[in-house]
């Protein structure tokens, strides 16, 4: 592979990456659990806020659903990615942050902000993600997908838990 | 558990009955305020109403007033109508009475339960949540920040704009006031605010799913436990046994919430529906001492542990005499058998 088609490869891999963060908001915002589980793996490790473990991605849709039409119902989520860096050509990192907006508030202070870190897997032809974990308490979703990319979580992710500072700071690192 | 008073400056009822004026129905409310703190309470509460049978339409004077002759309690609004206020007047009110109380001023904020306030300053029952979500969020902005920068749709903006005086506690406590509606339990805890729930009917421990939403959403929003502290507002009268309590407190409530209740679509007060309030798992605090620690340590487990409880007792026109007796029975006697 010469270097300008590894070029053209790197970033649609990386494309592709930074969509399942924007397909999970987008879900978030129609407050549909299935489409927001959809990027995950049937064996996906999701970790939810309080620290609960669920496994693929039936349980994430069904959990995330009754948290759309219970805890978070009415608010909006916004959201960028702050970077992706692949450990190799089968594996990599995608950092984001997001902010949840509550109705009727215009903004939201960046003290809010959340930060989530996925780990993604290519799998055949398609990337998956391993794992994801949010900072804050500990709250990680464990994305994976279909689609253009596939992501299938391996392991729950552990109790690292990113101060809401560093999570500020890493918004300057962006892809 | 913290234990207070709430009060809506309701105008008194003199020992034979008769309706006192304005001016004495004020000294008294101040002297029960020195009675709470005289008797180890820990808080109290003034309500905002703009009706005739309450007082408590500038709440903060009178609890600036209060703040001057006591020494150890908290003071606090219970609750300000947030959307009927510029937050920016509001705050500043309250900055000072936490200046002038050194460090014992709160504010419980709500949207409000009665209606007039909206008429009375222009604005439209049709904005009745999204108005206070947005004064809210600025009222959070100028605890936060010295200077600030807001926009929004229900006051004009401010550019760069210093807000003083600044209080003397940092972060200065702001407590949401809520009833039954889950999107104020659930916008409470995503802020991380604590929480004062209004239970004045039916069962209490009813409202423990309105509560856990309230911690979920806390939690989810990444709020350590500590902060999402819940207070529990009841209508509650002591005596010194409990057949006093029901004598005295009965006819006064019976005739207040029947007269509130035509407003409202509810039914007159019956003494059967009364007594069942007052029952095990009944919203109404009325009772001896010993029944009343009994039946709070109770509602807290049902509703997953509370931090504060405070008792409404003054619109059931209970006389000056009454209401200074009952609190000192709720901070001598009632309050040491609820913490021991």
């Amino acid at each position: 592979m010469n270097s300008q088609t590894a070029q053209t490869t790197t970033a649609a891999n990386k494309s592709a990456i930074r969509d399942f963060l924007h397909q999970m908001i987008e879900a978030w915002n129609r407050g549909s659990g299935e489409d927001f589980a959809a990027p995950f793996s049937e064996t996906a490790d999701f970790i939810a806020f309080k620290g609960m473990h669920l496994k693929g991605r039936k349980e994430i849709a069904a959990f995330n659903q009754q948290t759309f039409d219970t805890v978070v119902k009415g608010t909006r989520l916004e959201g960028e990615v702050n970077f992706v860096r692949f450990v190799n050509s089968q594996l990599a990192l995608m950092s984001g942050v997001v902010r949840v907006m509550l109705p009727g508030q215009p903004e939201t202070s960046p003290s809010r902000d959340s930060m989530q870190l996925f780990v993604v897997m290519k799998r055949d032809r398609d990337w998956q993600n391993e794992r994801h974990r949010r900072k804050r308490t500990v709250y990680h979703f464990a994305p994976l997908a279909r689609s253009a990319a596939r992501f299938r979580s391996t392991a729950p992710f552990g109790r690292c838990v990113f101060r809401t500072q560093q999570a500020a700071g890493n918004q300057t690192r962006r892809d | 558990m913290e234990v207070g008073i709430d009060s809506f400056a309701s105008v008194g009822t003199s020992e034979n009955g008769e309706t006192a004026d304005a001016t004495q129905s004020i000294a008294e409310l101040l002297e029960r305020i020195e009675q709470a703190d005289r008797s180890g309470l820990d808080i109290f509460g003034i309500g905002e109403h703009h009706r005739h049978e309450f007082l408590d339409s500038a709440n903060a004077v009178i609890l600036a007033a209060a703040a001057a002759r006591t020494e150890r309690i908290r003071l606090t609004s219970a609750v300000t109508v947030l959307s009927a206020a510029d937050p920016v007047r509001v705050f500043q009110q309250f900055a000072t009475l936490d200046l002038i109380s050194k460090g014992r001023a709160e504010m419980v904020v709500g949207r409000g339960s009665f209606t007039e306030a909206f008429p009375l300053f222009g604005f439209s029952l049709g904005d009745y949540d999204e108005i206070f979500a947005e004064k809210l969020d600025l009222l959070l902005k100028i605890r936060d920040n010295e200077t600030v920068d807001w926009s929004g749709k229900f006051r004009p903006a401010l550019e760069n704009q210093a807000i003083y005086p600044r209080p003397l506690q940092k972060p200065f406590p702001i407590w949401i006031g809520v009833g039954g509606t889950p999107q104020s339990f659930r916008r409470a805890g995503m802020l991380g605010l604590p929480l004062v729930v209004a239970i004045i009917g039916g069962e209490t421990h009813r409202f423990r799913s309105l509560i856990d939403l309230y911690r979920d959403a806390g939690a989810y929003a990444g709020h350590a436990p500590e902060t999402l502290k819940v207070s529990l507002h009841s209508i509650g009268y002591v005596a010194d046994t409990t057949e006093q309590a029901v004598e005295e407190f009965f006819p006064g409530y019976a005739e207040t919430f029947t007269r509130i209740g035509r407003e409202r679509g509810w039914p007159p007060v019956t003494r059967a529906a009364f007594d069942a309030q007052r029952g095990t798992t009944g919203a109404l605090l009325v009772g001896s001492p010993e029944e009343v620690a009994e039946k709070i340590r109770r509602h807290s487990e049902s509703l997953g542990g509370i931090s504060r409880v405070t008792f409404q007792m003054d619109n059931a026109q209970m006389n000056h005499a009454q209401l200074m007796r009952s609190i000192e029975l709720i901070g001598t006697r009632m309050s040491p058998l609820l913490n021991n």
